[in-house]
Formats: structure tokens, sequence, C-alpha cells
């Protein structure tokens, strides 16, 4: 798919300017993000820099003193913002569903296997029962679980974790949904699984034309996976734009920093990892400058001015490519 | 006294099975490995492939059901109270998770001067080793009078390192201490364990998946499958000619964050580790080896010297390699008969 033919791909998602906060402290601000038909998003960022929160905004499930603000946040053509009903509730497990990191502790350990993929068909009334338990054993084949007319029968506890996590995608795809949502689904899994659950993913997502956000702090698996790339910091996305060009070419000094600090296991060995300095300022101690600038070896006058997204701006990079960082131009010199 | 620090000769060990009579499980079979001062030995393998349990054995936490366990030459495989204490001095662990493993109601400075009343440092001298270890580690001295919680995820795991530093010993043991770490933070307790080992010759036997950090660390790597030593080799042999097919698996699923998304190719590993309770007679990993032949599915393959300074447990050493693995498999594509055993 050319840049051009992904632009006209209808959006599942569409957030823009959305902030998130619980009980006054703001945790996300001012976040645009784009989903469309066919693509897969992701964002990447350090524990408590957001990324969940809005991942779970986007299904509607913040709960308790959580508050979504913003210019629009439109899921699958529903308005999610400023309404106290759930608008989402209709569409939760069908055209929007939703895998977690820890497999085990999102599905039900009193339930045979089958059961809960074909609940799922049940409250959508798109099965009725009988043809529900049918379906539910043709999802199991789908997401490649061996003998799953057995399978289907079993509870959570007797299937490893790799089996748990295909269980999840096959509940998330029951309703064939238009977004599918997946908070660091394979963290919990060694390497040689988490490559064939990833492997799984991407073949339904292109078998499908679903759109997928994904949300994790691993680079390499951000890397394999996904178009566009959008990096949070401390609750704002700090760069942003496709894959190849910002994990390629970062500009933003926290996405080199990021990427500096991954010990690798193949390529050329490092003398000493770029380790970042200190750790996150909390959101509600944030000063309205950069809020990296407190690690940053790059910081100094200007840097406590607010900062915008703006345009990357390199000769031959895609419009879209956005950083967050006034002395961006010189950054991407300093790089290498 | 000899170089060698702490030597699992044979160690075997073994859970009761599950209901009466049922078979036991063999967390590790006949593994042998030996750490020498100032080296790091890392073990890796994938989640039940018995590297915690190596790391228990190593601290006496648990006592191997078979083989012996040797701390410089001497056996403490049955070794009880007085005379295992040269172990507990010398040989310390580091946790995966810090709030698992330091004490809620216990000040940084208690959980710190606790190995030092072991160990029987006069109660004097135990506040200034506890100011040197706390600010070896690079926390702030005033750090020892709060409690766990004031610190971050990161701070809490220098503070474990602190207390494992703190009686002087010769070996730590660190089970996977980076892995509920953010990657920054990583990178700082990784460049930490660096500095402390570069200063005072301390040897490391570390544990963990993660094949990026192992190879930061290590001098010398053993690949673990099923409770056994698959392979053993330096560091830098082994990330660039991994001889078992195994290893050579394990290390092709590896994702770098390189530009592009591009993925090497990846071995078409099918299915998940069988279970530990139920060993195939041959190869344990003969089930998932795209190189498995009749002899592999029967006869045990032993450790051997391939060459000096790496031991290989394959029938084909070395037939395996990262530029010539199998397609990865998907439902319906062709292939998947091939591996699927």
């Amino acid at each position: 798919m050319t840049f051009a033919e992904a632009e006209a791909e209808p959006l599942v998602l569409d957030a823009q300017r959305v902030s998130i906060g619980y009980g006054g402290t703001p945790v996300v601000s001012e976040l645009d993000l784009r989903v469309r038909h066919g693509e897969i998003v992701a964002l990447i960022g350090e524990s408590g820099c957001g990324k969940s929160s809005v991942a779970l905004a986007t299904m509607g499930l913040l709960g308790g003193t959580a508050r979504v603000t913003g210019e629009r946040l439109r899921v699958c053509d529903t308005d999610a913002l400023g309404t106290d009903r759930d608008p989402l509730a209709r569409l939760r497990g069908k055209r929007i569903s939703m895998i977690f990191q820890e497999p085990m502790t999102s599905l039900n350990p009193c339930m045979r296997i089958g059961d809960q993929v074909a609940e799922v068909l049940r409250i959508h009334r798109l099965a009725d029962r009988r043809r529900a338990r049918d379906r539910a054993v043709e999802l199991l084949e789908l997401v490649e679980i061996p003998e799953p007319g057995k399978r289907a029968r079993q509870y959570p506890h007797e299937l490893s974790g790799g089996m748990r996590q295909r269980v999840m995608i096959a509940i998330a795809m029951a309703g064939e949904p238009d977004l599918l949502l997946a908070d660091e689904p394979t963290t919990a899994l060694d390497v040689t699984v988490q490559a064939e659950i990833l492997e799984l993913i991407r073949t339904l997502q292109r078998r499908t034309a679903m759109g997928v956000l994904l949300i994790s702090h691993d680079l390499g698996v951000v890397a394999s996976m996904c178009d566009v790339v959008k990096v949070m910091y401390a609750g704002q996305v700090v760069e942003s734009g496709r894959t190849a060009e910002v994990l390629g070419a970062p500009r933003h000094p926290y996405t080199q920093a990021l990427l500096a600090a991954v010990p690798r296991a193949s390529g050329q060995q490092v003398g000493r990892l770029a380790a970042i300095p200190g750790q996150v300022t909390p959101a509600d101690r944030a000063t309205p400058g950069c809020r990296f600038a407190t690690r940053c070896a790059l910081a100094g006058a200007g840097c406590e001015q607010p900062q915008q997204l703006r345009p990357a701006a390199t000769d031959g990079a895609s419009p879209d490519w956005q950083v967050r960082c006034w002395r961006h131009n010189e950054t991407g010199r300093a790089d290498e | 006294m000899s170089d060698v620090v702490l030597s699992f000769r044979g160690i075997g060990h073994d859970f009761p099975g599950r209901g009466r009579g049922g078979p036991p499980l063999r967390a590790l079979r006949d593994v042998s490995l030996s750490l020498r001062r100032g080296e790091t030995l890392s073990v890796v393998g994938e989640s039940g492939c018995g590297k915690s349990t190596l790391a228990r054995v190593a601290v006496r936490l648990y006592q191997p059901t078979h083989g012996t366990l040797e701390y410089h030459g001497e056996d403490l495989t049955r070794a009880r109270g007085r005379a295992l204490r040269p172990l507990r001095r010398g040989v310390q662990m580091v946790f995966q998770d810090p709030n698992g493993s330091l004490d809620p109601r216990m000040t940084v400075r208690r959980s710190v001067t606790e190995p030092l009343q072991a160990a029987g440092v006069a109660r004097r001298d135990r506040g200034d080793r506890a100011a040197e270890v706390i600010a070896q580690v690079g926390l702030p001295v005033d750090a020892l009078d709060s409690y766990p919680h004031e610190f971050s995820g990161g701070q809490r795991q220098r503070i474990a390192m602190a207390r494992a530093l703190a009686a002087r010993p010769e070996l730590l043991v660190l089970d996977e201490p980076t892995s509920a770490l953010d990657v920054s933070v990583q990178a700082q307790i990784l460049n930490l364990l660096r500095e402390t080992q570069a200063v005072q010759s301390l040897a490391y036997l570390f544990i963990s998946h993660n094949l990026g950090v192992v190879r930061y660390l290590s001098d010398r790597v053993a690949v673990m499958y099923l409770g056994g030593v698959v392979e053993v080799a330096d560091s830098a042999d082994l990330f660039a000619s991994p001889q078992h097919p195994y290893t050579v698996a394990l290390l092709s699923a590896v994702l770098e964050p390189e530009a592009g998304g591009a993925v090497r190719r990846r071995a078409a590993l099918r299915g998940e580790l069988p279970s530990a309770a139920d060993t195939p007679p041959g190869c344990a990993f003969a089930a998932r080896c795209w190189l498995a032949t009749e002899q592999c599915r029967t006869v045990r393959p032993p450790l051997v010297e391939t060459v000096p300074g790496r031991q290989v447990a394959c029938h084909r050493p070395g037939e395996a390699s990262l530029s010539d693995l199998p397609q990865p498999t998907g439902a319906g594509r062709p292939g998947e008969q091939d591996v699927r055993v």
C-alpha cells in the first residue's frame, strides 16, 4: 500500500487533543492519535508514560475518577466523549476489542475456553447457542490452536501462556473487530512464543484489514510489527511518524536515548550502554517546558519553553514525521 | 586456593510429582558448570527450563537431589549449619522483583546490615560498611534511613544489590535482576553491575531470558533446555556462531529495534516446552527441532566439547545456522508438517 492509498483508508480511531487525568492529576496531555483501517500503529514508552490509559480510554474502560477531555475521540465512528452513559458499550467485543499482557488474569479460570469465546458471540447476538459453540471452535482453529475441539472443553489453567494468549486473541477476533487494541501482548511470553504470537496478530490483521493499536515498551516488537509509531514520554507524544523513519534516524533526544539503552543480541557490541540518568518527573510536578529536559543531554536555555510537535522537515521525509523538540535539527546531526 | 569459586557437578533436582506416585518433575538434570573468580556466567533459556532452580541450588535454597555442589572445592551439597556459613556469606543473591525481596517494614539500613550481622561483623563497623555499599550502588547515604516504598523500582534494585554486596561476597547470583525494569533504568543497573565487577573481581551467575542483556554482561553463556544444559560457550562465540539448533532458534527469535521493520528469518519453532515430568527418551529438543533424526528421538546426546572451551549436547552440532533457517510457518502454509512433530 502506498502512502497516498493508506491516507484514503477510513479512520477506526481518531483522537484529537485528548487529555486524560485521574482525580486532577493529568497523565496524558493533548494526544493526537489516528489509526486507519489496515494499519498497525504503536504507542511506545516506559512505565507511567500514559500509554495504557490511552488504550483504556479508547475502549471506554476508564472508571472511577478518570476524566477524558479533548476536541475529539471517535472510535469506529462513535463519539466517545461528552456523554455520561457508555457510548462504546455496544462496540466493545465486537467492533473494538482488546488483548492484555497477562492472559491468565484476563481469562475466567472457572469457565471452559470454548464457553468464553462463545460468550462474546452470544452477548452481541452474533450466533445462537449451538452455532456459537461451533463458531468458538472455528475461532480457536483460526488462532492456530491444535486440537481446537478438545481445547474448547478445557480450562485456562490447562493451557500454557502462549496458548492462553491465543485464546485471548480468539475472543478478541470473535466479533470481527475494526480496531484491535493490544496492550503489551507478548511481554509475559518467552521470545520464541512471542515470535509466534506476533506472527499470528500480523496474519490476522492482514486477512481482516483491521486497524491495530499496539502498546509496547519493546522497541524490537514495534520495529517488526508497526507501520506508524508514536513515542510517549510523561504523558506527551514526543516523536511520531513512520516506524522506519522514527526508529531508523530518531530526532527526539528521548527516542535516541531509548534506542541507545537497549542491549543488542546481534550486530556490533557496544562498549557501555547509554543509560538515561534519573527518572521520569511525576505528572503533577511537570513544568510547562520540555518534560524530558531534566534527563536530556542536550538540555539548555530554551528548553523551559513549552514544546510543540513540529514537522521533522528533513528532505524526503514524510510530512507526518513530527518531533517535540525545538533543537531537533541539531539532534538529527548529532546522531552517530 | 583454586580459581574456581563454585562448581555444579552433575546436579539434578527433582520436585515431587503431582499426586501420590506421580512422576517427579525433573527441574534439573545432570548440570555441570563452574564459575571462576571475577567471571560472569549467564544461564539462558525459556520459562521452565530450570534456570531459576539452578540459581536457588547455587545459594543452597534448594538441596539438589543429585550431584554435588562445591564451594572452593569443598562439597557442601548436604552441609548444614556452621558448615554452610562460608557459602552463606560468599554467595549472595539478587532477585527479579525488589518489591518482594525487600522487607517493607525494615529501613534500608536494617536490610543492608542484616547480612553483616549474619557474617559476624561487629556492630560498630556495620554502619560504616552500610554507608559504603549504599554509595557504591549510587544512592545517597540518607537513603539508609528510608523504607523501600519511598524508592522507585530501579532504586529498590540498587538497594537489593547493596544488601547483596554488604558482606563482601565472591559470587552474586542474579536471577533476572532487570526484567521488571524499564529499558533506561535497566541500562543503569547493567552498567552498575559491570562497574561493581570491575572494581572487586566478583563472579556473577546471571540468570536471564533476555539475550541482549546476556550478551552485554557475560564472559560465558550456558543455554538450558528442559532442565539440561545444551550448549556452553564464550559469549562472543555463542552469539556469533551458535552450535545447538535450540540456541540458533532462540537467537533468531530476538527482535532488534532496527529500522525498516525488517524481520530476520526466524526459526519455525512450533509448540512449546514438553512437560518436565514427562520428557522424551532422546534429545529433549527433538520434538521441536527441524534437524531431528531417528537417533535424536531415541538417544540422548551428551554434552561434549566440540572445540576447546565449547560444549554442545547435539548429535548434529553446528549444522543449524542463523542464515539457514526454515521459514516461519502459519496456518495452512507449506512446510508446516515438516516442523510439527
